[in-house]
């Protein structure tokens, strides 16, 4: 038995001297990293606890900073809206290390706060029951009037009922998002109303996008909605919302908020036929279609401006912030980026506009924080604040809730930055100059298209599926754009890539090799 | 160079640690856990032995016994070419025990022709490479994150620490790069060093020591797997290896990806892979495709060699051999028992193996039907738990349990010392006299969860449930009891379950949880619902003498000598006591133990101190409903507005509020008034009258059927939000149709509510001609006295100032006394008072 050992070590000896000096050795150890290009900074978390716990409750003497809502005052201050429902002014949160950093409760007694903005000069708040501002007569910097600006939407009691917002929009229309109560007892149905008709029962405008003008009126928008935790504009001012997988919504789902546009779920209509409604009176609801055959049957359902594929682009989507620092965060200025709560991470989003309606792509761009992602807010110098809170369901960062900065490190990450839809296929757009050789070979590619169904059950799984040949990759000539020519693109299916076969001009491989774009409309001719 | 240096220094502390891996885990014989453990270096042979070797290596496959031993079955092998690098594959069928040190498969391939052999191989691993590999379904959801190809995404360190700490280690070898948070001691190690001994001095000093446990040995990780195939392993290993002797330690993805991560770059259980290799191998197993031609060969191999007796295959028969007792025992026979056959399985057993499988096939040969019934369920229990080696981690009359190595990477949350039990799998003796069969078998269907403090999980043994709760229930029931504990108990009243209540503060709950709420600092099982756990008479006998049910227990007794040591509860009756905190455990209606609700109140009551507090939630629909705004005051006075009826909606007295279910509760459950003299107002507010005197109220309670819209329409009136004044006192601005109104409501003296109410705006002189607005206090039984006092039935007084205008409206089915809102330029004061 001692000879084989010996023998044994040897060979093993032998077998790691060898791997240590042959070339692939370096390349591995030098694969790219997110925190190479985008490195988190913790300015506080909690513990680890069960967060689906009946008893849940955080340490004892801690300020509870489960950040619901994030609003950038000024080079050193943010604001913090916190579930239990306070509202902290946070001091020298861009200090790195954030060791000086100060905490001051500006206002509390706030119904779960899930949103915080800073609109002509004063924090705007969505409590369950009403959209508040909060305002500091004194100058005390405490607030001492919590001034009503919009209420009068069903509230039943109900846990599930969360309202989110407000965004201002280029209008300046202040929006928000109603969640659906889910699993309403009898004492919160008679605070409901009811479609007999399409037989659902929900409160008032639950479900809905609503919106205060200018002029102080409250007023539905859209409807369709399930779990609608995030809001967010992009550079141009229009508003779109993140929608959570559940009942009739296949996966998560981002779309633009816009009067009369109908997305999943058919509990809101239970308000269709209440007054100032924007949406024509149906029928029924076809259950079990596939979503394109939804679409044609269903009029009034728009599909989302871009579906996140489930796992593979995050399970719960939340916050939207759009990267407004013109090149202070990187490559992807004017691009969207998502919260993700239950995979602790951050998705991208690229947007283009078809035919007058928004449709793009979704690519994985930073994981790893410590907490379910509820809240993004982009500071001053570019850099992202992450609010945290994962109370109620799970995440893989393990803590219950805290505050995180994301910084760029200057470094510029080697991403496929746009794609874009042609007739023909796809135009990508990378964030370096490729490599002629990897880029041109149509084997670097890899492209299949899926759909959903569209039914009253908990999510979907990815529907005919199939693989697309992709017929030729031409790379530009500056080397940042390859064009791929593509048989049969299918409308309405999201198309995923996987470019893992694409090296940068300096050898590097993809950070994220994958993208999937939402292919609502081919458009007609190439742009 | 200086890489090279490194990768140098990197192979030599690899080579040492290989030479770590082969000395402890290096078996030469077949190797099963409780046999190693308890058998393999007794000298004299065992029957018992040798039925669990009968079961384990699957004698019992190919010779056919009755049912008292079957045989463990191997894992499942459909599509395992996908599973597995093939190479490893083929070297594991070539030689499974060369391939894995203490492998239970036999060598078969020497039972074919020399020159067919290496063609079989390709063939048997073409085969099992035709289908595709079974996994376990991966249901993501919002309790389960499930990243994007998260076996790539493990961190080995992270996976370090939990191999070490949620139980691997029981079975598995410790990885000494690993070190354990805090060294706690054992009862035992603490006792021995107090004799200034170490333990391995003990058996040199012929006293009995703790033995060491050899771990189980593994396959050499990294060959045989991918990170893909590992941790899809190490989610659910049942769906491979049906038999559950590795159980699932409910790993969710991430855990195990971190656990495959840190198996494939320790040198303990992996020998690091060239990176050549490595980059195939990461993702998944990528295997060249394979030809119909060695496929069907594979499968004629696969029949030939009776894999399918221990491997079930669809579309393949198992064969069997002669049955056990028909069985001619001899060394020199050419059987399964023999080195040299060349016709049957060869197991490479250790001379103590064959002795003691001999011992048993003979023994079983003429067995006599054993008639004690408790006997065989003891019997049965004993080799149950040496099958599935429970004993890894319980002791059981004696026999088993942790290690000593392994004692110190058994640890609880806080590393709190509360003794082995805080931290050591609990021992099973009596466990079916303790325990109801029903929680036995939740628990090991990994469904009973008491010890959450505890960093190792009890795994999963979900198919060995229901006949591993029967054999203990059948070993340890104590007959005279069981009736008893299901007779029902008729003495449960109030009385009883109070004192029981008493009886918890008294003790229980300076080391005890209850309802999930226990005192700071403490950790221990949660007494809640005990009754659908153990068994009454288990409970009272443990009571009465904890030690001499559990020993070492730090569970102190609280009836030394049969006497209670609180007297003057149930006059220190220890069986009425006892019988009350049974009641109290059990009760489902119960107010928590004092201490535990103090403790509580201490982190989530509002007290107002100095100023008011003011909290938005949930109340009661009777009281200010959805939209709620509670103020709590200093002068412990406090009172709760309805902001969409805009109407006050409840006062009361004594304790405020406790903040917990708005703050923290995921359900947001309505906040209930802590203080016990509550008045819930009428909920109609405020009337219009017109210039003819006709009244329409402002608000009307709800009608059955009525919508909340029709409600909304009734008349319109809208909530503009609350300023806090100087004290903090909230101001309350409302519409009403065209009137603007400030509702400031304090505490009056130290026994009533103060209300003013100002109108700022009137609207156009029109309006204001032709509506007035009244406020309106309603009741069924109102009487107003000469000072103008109203009394009604909830004993609440109300009262304005002297020359305010009111008036007294009967209108079924109620009263309705009313003030004029506009008589006075700076309002009207309404006092309450009860």
């Amino acid at each position: 038995m001692v000879k084989r050992i010996e023998l044994r070590l040897i060979g093993s000896l032998l077998c790691v001297l060898m791997a240590s000096m042959s070339p692939s050795a370096r390349a591995e150890s030098t694969r790219p990293q997110e925190s190479d290009y985008y490195r988190i900074v913790t300015i506080t978390t909690s513990q680890a606890s069960d967060s689906r716990a009946k008893n849940w409750k955080p340490a004892p003497d801690s300020l509870a900073l489960e950040a619901s809502g994030l609003a950038a005052l000024d080079d050193s201050r943010l604001a913090v809206a916190i579930r239990k429902g306070e509202v902290w002014i946070l001091s020298n949160v861009y200090d790195d290390p954030p060791s000086k950093v100060t905490y001051h409760r500006f206002a509390s007694g706030l119904h779960e706060p899930l949103g915080l903005l800073l609109h002509q000069g004063s924090l705007l708040t969505m409590q369950r029951t009403e959209m508040t501002r909060l305002i500091d007569n004194d100058h005390d910097n405490t607030c001492d009037e919590y001034q009503t600006v919009a209420t009068g939407w069903g509230v039943t009691g109900n846990y599930h009922e969360y309202a989110f917002g407000p965004e201002v929009d280029r209008t300046g229309n202040l929006w928000m998002t109603l969640n659906l109560g889910l699993g309403l007892k009898n004492d919160q149905k008679s605070l409901a109303i009811t479609n007999s008709k399409l037989n659902v029962t929900q409160g008032l405008w639950r479900g809905w996008g609503m919106v205060v003008t200018p002029d102080g009126d409250l007023k539905p928008m859209c409807a369709g909605m399930r779990s609608p935790s995030g809001l967010g504009a992009n550079l141009e001012g229009d508003v779109f919302y993140t929608d959570q997988q559940g009942n009739w919504v296949a996966t998560n789902s981002l779309h633009q908020l816009r009067s009369g546009a109908f997305f999943h779920h058919p509990d809101s209509l239970a308000s269709v036929e209440q007054p100032g409604s924007t949406i024509k009176p149906i029928d029924e609801i076809p259950d079990g279609v596939t979503f394109p055959e939804a679409t044609k049957k269903l009029s009034i359902l728009k599909p989302p401006a871009v579906w996140l594929p489930y796992k593979k682009v995050g399970q719960s989507a939340t916050d939207i912030m759009v990267d407004g620092s013109d090149g202070k965060f990187g490559p992807f200025s004017g691009q969207l980026f998502v919260g993700e709560f239950t995979q602790s991470s951050i998705n991208r989003v690229f947007l283009e506009k078809i035919d007058g309606e928004y449709q793009g792509a979704c690519f994985p761009f930073r994981e790893g924080f410590a907490s379910a992602v509820l809240r993004l807010e982009q500071g001053n110098d570019g850099s992202v604040f992450v609010g945290l809170s994962n109370r109620g369901w799970s995440s893989l960062g393990p803590a219950s809730y805290g505050l995180q900065r994301l910084v760029w490190t200057q470094k510029i990450p080697f991403e496929i930055k746009e794609m874009r839809a042609q007739p023909d296929g796809f135009e990508l757009v990378f964030t370096k100059p490729v490599q002629h050789d990897s880029a041109s070979k149509i084997g670097s590619f890899h492209l299949t298209s899926h759909t959903y169904r569209y039914h009253s059950q908990y999510g979907s799984d990815e529907l005919q599926e199939q693989s697309h040949t992709i017929k030729s990759a031409e790379v530009s000539e500056d080397g940042l754009r390859v064009r791929l020519r593509i048989e049969s693109l299918r409308e309405l299916f999201v198309h995923s890539l996987n470019a893992s076969g694409v090296r940068s001009a300096d050898g590097e491989p993809l950070l994220h090799t994958n993208a999937y774009y939402t292919l609502n409309k081919i458009p007609a001719s190439d742009r | 160079m200086r890489v090279h240096f490194t990768s140098i220094l990197g192979s030599i502390i690899f080579v040492l640690g290989l030479t770590f891996f082969d000395c402890h885990v290096f078996a030469d014989h077949p190797f099963v856990a409780s046999y190693e453990r308890f058998y393999a270096t007794k000298e004299e042979p065992d029957e018992l032995a040798g039925q669990v070797l009968l079961t384990e290596l699957n004698c019992t496959a190919c010779h056919p016994m009755d049912a008292s031993l079957p045989s463990k079955g191997g894992p499942v092998i459909t599509g395992s070419g996908n599973r597995f690098h093939r190479a490893w594959l083929r070297s594991y069928l070539s030689s499974p025990g060369q391939s894995k040190s203490g492998s239970t498969m036999p060598h078969l391939i020497h039972q074919l022709p020399e020159s067919e052999r290496e063609m079989a191989l390709d063939a048997l691993v073409a085969f099992l490479s035709n289908d595709p590999a079974v996994e376990p379904p991966i249901v993501a959801s919002g309790a389960n994150p499930v990243a994007h190809e998260f076996w790539l995404k493990g961190d080995a360190e992270r996976g370090r620490s939990m191999y070490h700490q949620i139980g691997c280690v029981a079975c598995h070898a410790i990885d000494d790069a690993f070190k354990p948070a805090k060294k706690t001691e054992s009862d035992l190690e603490r006792k021995i060093a107090a004799l200034g001994l170490e333990i391995d001095e003990l058996e040199e000093m012929g006293l009995a020591a703790p033995k060491k446990v050899k771990p189980v040995p593994m396959s050499r990780i990294s060959d045989k797997y991918s990170l893909r195939s590992l941790s899809m392993f190490l989610i659910a290993p049942h769906v491979i290896r049906p038999a559950g002797r590795m159980p699932s330690l409910k790993l969710q993805p991430h855990e195990a990806a971190d656990i495959a991560a840190y198996l494939f770059t320790s040198p303990t259980h992996s020998k690091p892979r060239n990176d050549n290799e490595k980059s195939t191998v990461n993702s998944s197993v990528q295997n060249a495709s394979v030809d119909q031609s060695m496929i069907d060969a594979g499968k004629r191999y696969f029949e030939k060699l009776s894999c399918a007796n221990c491997h079930p295959m669809a579309g393949i028969k198992p064969k069997m051999s002669k049955s056990m007792k028909e069985l001619t025992l001899s060394l020199n026979s050419n059987g399964c028992l023999s080195e040299s056959s060349k016709t049957t399985p060869r197991f490479g057993l250790s001379s103590k193996q064959v002795a003691d499988i001999t011992k048993a096939i003979e023994s079983l040969k003429r067995k006599q039907l054993n008639s004690d019934p408790k006997k065989i369920a003891l019997d049965q229990v004993t080799m149950m738990m040496m099958q599935l080696n429970c004993f890894a981690c319980h002791e059981r009359d004696g026999k088993g349990g942790v290690g000593p190595d392994q004692w110190a990477y058994f640890e609880n949350v806080q590393q709190v010392d509360i003794g082995d039990e805080g931290r050591l799998p609990p021992p099973l003796d009596h466990v079916g006299r303790k325990l109801t069969r029903d929680w036995i078998q939740k628990v090991i269907e990994g469904k009973g969860e008491v010890r959450p403090h505890f960093l190792a999980r009890m795994p999963i043994y979900a198919d060995h449930s229901k006949a591993l709760a029967t054999a203990f229930v059948n070993a340890d029931r104590i007959e005279s009891t069981t009736s008893s504990a299901a007779k029902p108990n008729n003495q449960t009243s109030q009385a009883i379950q109070t004192a029981g209540r008493e009886l918890f503060d008294s003790g229980c709950v300076q080391c005890h949880a209850f309802r999930g709420e226990s005192l700071p600092g403490t950790i221990g099982i949660d007494l809640a619902d005990v009754g659908t756990r153990i068994h009454r008479e288990w409970f009272e006998a443990f009571l009465r003498n904890p030690a001499s049910l559990k020993k070492n227990t730090r569970m102190p007794t609280f009836f030394p000598d049969g006497k209670s040591a609180v007297p003057q509860i149930l006059d220190g009756d220890a069986t009425r006591q006892i019988e009350s905190l049974w009641a109290y455990l059990n009760a489902k209606d119960q107010p928590l133990p004092l201490k535990l609700e103090q403790s509580s109140s201490q982190s989530f009551e509002l007290i107002p101190t100095d100023k008011p507090i003011i909290i938005r939630t949930f109340m009661d629909s009777s009281s200010a409903g959805t939209h709620a705004i509670a103020v709590g005051l200093p002068q412990q006075i406090h009172f709760a507005f309805d902001t969409k009826r805009l109407r006050l909606a409840e006062i009361w007295k004594g304790r405020f509020l406790n903040a917990q279910g708005t703050w923290f509760d995921r359900f947001a459950p309505a906040a209930t008034p802590l203080g016990t003299n509550r008045i819930t107002l009428p909920q109609e507010s405020f009337a219009l009258f017109d210039q003819d005197g006709n009244f329409q109220l402002v608000d009307t309670a709800p009608e059955k059927g009525q919508t909340e819209k029709q409600l909304e329409n009734n008349l319109q009136k809208k909530f503009l939000g609350y300023r806090t004044d100087e004290r903090g006192m909230p101001i309350f601005r409302y519409s009403i149709g065209r009137f603007l109104i400030e509702d400031r409501i304090q505490a009056h003296d130290d026994n009533g509510v103060k209300r003013r109410l100002k109108i700022l705006t009137l609207g156009d002189g029109e309006l204001k001609a032709r509506e007035k607005l009244w406020l309106v206090i309603a009741d069924d039984a109102i009487e107003v006295d000469q000072s103008g006092t109203v009394s009604t039935r909830s004993k609440l007084t109300v009262r304005t100032a002297e020359g305010i205008q009111t008036r007294l409206v009967q209108r079924q089915p109620a009263t309705y006394w009313m003030v004029a809102m506009d008589d006075r330029v700076d309002g009207i004061e309404v006092v309450y008072q009860w």
